[in-house]
């Protein structure tokens, strides 16, 4: 461990030294409030940290054989932490409804960063394992979070078998690729030998492992179930935290399999199995999220859909695009987790009702009419999720058609499309009921529009704030993809 | 077909008999009946690892699985299973049934391990390249320290969900008694 290691692992040490001091903290005196800021704080910090690593998008520094800090990992983690600190802005509303001190939720909300924080970084099957188990562990505390809420032990136990059994997969395939190439590092020792059928295995074990946390097509069972089930702000922590660290550390550990792109150990196949799961990600989740009546089981649907498309920067077929990959993943998941932040800022802002389970999409009957900011803000979140030009989530997709026209992967394309065309009624609707005054319908629907409760002035900037970013970056993509474009 | 050398022989037995106890673990009805093979199960393992030359991992599997983590089982079982759905499936007499699969496999188990021990041949083989408890502490606290740091964390996490799930309902109850004007929302 040298100076240089320490200071492009801090991020994750300040984190992980915030853990220890909150357990302090909370011996010492127990408020909600005090935890919530100490958290913030941390995560302010590791922001800093991460923000100021002097560290180029393409450059690496290997910190012992485990960890690897690289610019596309260094901006996974400044998204995650993001992505965090408004997890625990939402917390503080959500559980302020019970009476209890709630100081073992920022905890493990810490420990989830943590553990997001060590996969993107990792080099090695140890620390990815390791990650993947603190990742998982402390999102089952978090979702049976609220004990007594409707649905809550359900989903806990449905995420905890599940990610159990998918994590031994994931064993079973590490072992399987450790019997063949003798390293359980990323980059394996001897590229151009032939490994044989049980490498292969191993690969397609781990893929099975990685697609259950990505819930994957025929993976994902868990997921709609598990969404409704988990508070508003654990949801948001799935949809976007678990989301993005998992993702990234399948592109680590993919593109630094240079065989992919020869003729051994037959690459071909595990392209094929990886755009077969694509394909069906987008077609079953976008054909799923049609008929949903609930945002959180709809935002699941649509969430399947998301990874599915993309699962397209895997497909390259030559090392040179392995940038531009980067460049469209890093992209796609900034857009898609900047609408999901402000698609779950919002619900948290209306939800009138303590059963968050219970969402429906007619609870924001003329939104627009009451609030027009929150109206605004889901409306920019929506339109970024479907792919309309002038937002953020177009020019994700047109990166990803972008890598997939040069791998000239047509059944993709073509799959793309037909999702995104089917993406658009389910997200259209929910833009037609935030505009909708309801006056034709019969009178049992006035119990849903209860009057909100006038947003704070804090509430009311961070609404403005992820307006104003979402349009922003929407119309000036190029402010952003520059902080991750090689120099 | 090719030839299996005595220890190749000996550590697909016991792998095999791993495998068996491993299934008659899941498809048990009695969880007492499971727990033993569960066990057997574990012991097999550790034969496994022993026969690979890997003395130190076989005694820290008997050791932490089958000594400390079953016990813990034991415990847990004891203390929920007496339900009537628990007592449904249980045996009316204590007869010979409940252990004799499992001692049977153990039996076998310990011939394996008398036989291994007993041929000079097989412990040359055996002893040739051993890890010791010092190698695997050096690997542990040099190269791959941050993995240890990181487990910490993780049972920390595991130590913290857990405290939450098992936490008594009734705290809640019992601050509203003494605050019974805070009360929202439920």
């Amino acid at each position: 461990m040298t100076l240089m290691m320490l200071h492009n692992l801090l991020p994750l040490l300040i984190v992980a030294f915030g853990i220890v001091l909150s357990l302090l903290l909370i011996a010492w005196h127990r408020s909600q409030k005090i935890i919530l800021i100490f958290t913030l704080l941390i995560f302010a910090c590791a922001l800093l940290a991460s923000i100021s690593l002097p560290i180029n998008i393409n450059e690496s520094v290997q910190v012992t054989a485990l960890l690897k800090v690289d610019g596309y990992g260094n901006f996974a983690v400044i998204l995650v932490l993001l992505a965090s600190m408004a997890v625990s802005l939402l917390s503080s509303k959500w559980l302020t409804n019970s009476l209890e001190v709630h100081d073992e939720y920022f905890v493990l909300i810490q420990l989830v960063v943590l553990g997001a924080g060590i996969l993107v970084m990792s080099d090695h099957f140890a620390a990815l394992f390791l990650g993947f188990e603190l990742l998982s562990i402390a999102l089952v505390g978090l979702v049976g979070y609220g004990k007594n809420c409707q649905f809550s032990v359900e989903s806990s136990f449905k995420y905890l078998i599940l990610s159990a059994s998918a994590s031994s997969f994931m064993l079973l395939g590490i072992a399987f690729i450790y019997s063949q190439t003798g390293s359980l590092s990323f980059a394996p020792a001897n590229i151009d030998s032939d490994y044989g059928l049980f490498y292969q295995a191993g690969m397609l074990l781990f893929l099975v492992g990685i697609a259950f946390k990505l819930s994957l097509a025929p993976f994902h069972f868990w997921t709609p179930d598990v969404y409704q089930g988990s508070p508003v702000p654990i949801t948001l922590l799935l949809a976007s935290v678990s989301k993005v660290a998992m993702f990234i550390v399948l592109m680590k550990y993919w593109f630094s399999q240079s065989y992919i792109f020869s003729e051994h150990n037959g690459g071909e196949k595990m392209l094929l199995i990886i755009s077969l799961l694509a394909i069906t990600s987008m077609l079953v989740g976008n054909a799923l999220a049609l008929k949903q009546q609930n945002i959180k089981r709809l935002l699941a649907y649509s969430s399947i859909a998301h990874i599915g498309y993309l699962l397209i920067v895997l497909l390259i077929v030559s090392p040179q695009s392995i940038e531009l990959a980067w460049q469209g993943a890093l992209f796609y998941l900034s857009a898609y987790v900047l609408a999901t932040i402000s698609i779950f800022t919002a619900l948290v802002l209306t939800q009138a009702k303590n059963d968050s389970a219970m969402m429906q999409i007619k609870d924001w009957q003329g939104l627009f009419w009451q609030h027009r900011s929150l109206a605004l803000l889901i409306i920019v979140a929506v339109l970024s999720l479907a792919g309309i030009p002038l937002t953020m989530g177009f020019i994700g997709k047109f990166y990803l058609l972008n890598i997939a026209v040069q791998a000239q992967q047509w059944w993709l394309i073509g799959a793309l499309i037909i999702g995104s065309g089917i993406g658009l009624f389910y997200y259209l609707n929910i833009i037609f009921i935030v505009f909708h005054t309801g006056q034709e319908t019969n009178s049992n629907s006035k119990e849903h529009i209860l009057p909100l409760p006038a947003l704070k002035f804090m509430q009311k900037l961070t609404v403005i704030t992820l307006i104003f970013l979402g349009v922003f970056w929407g119309v000036l993509p190029d402010t952003l993809s520059e902080l991750f474009a090689v120099k | 077909m090719m030839m299996l050398s005595p220890l190749q022989l000996m550590f697909y037995l016991a792998a095999l008999l791993a495998i068996i106890a491993s299934l008659k673990v899941i498809s048990g009805k009695n969880s007492v009946h499971s727990l033993l093979y569960l066990v057997v199960s574990l012991l097999a393992v550790a034969v496994c690892f022993y026969l690979m030359g890997a003395p130190f991992a076989a005694g820290l599997e008997v050791i932490v699985y089958a000594g400390a983590i079953l016990v813990l089982f034991v415990f847990a079982i004891m203390m929920f299973g007496l339900g009537q759905d628990e007592t449904l499936y249980t045996p009316k007499i204590a007869s010979l049934s409940i252990w004799i699969g499992p001692s049977c496999i153990a039996i076998i188990l310990l011939a394996q391990l008398v036989f291994v021990i007993d041929s000079s041949e097989l412990q040359e083989k055996l002893t040739v390249n051993i890890i010791s408890a010092k190698q695997v502490g050096a690997l542990l606290y040099g190269p791959y320290l941050l993995a240890v740091e990181i487990a910490s964390f993780l049972l920390l996490a595991g130590l913290i969900a857990g405290y939450h799930f098992a936490k008594p309902d009734g705290q809640d109850d019992h601050l509203r008694l003494h605050q019974p004007s805070n009360e929202k929302g439920e």
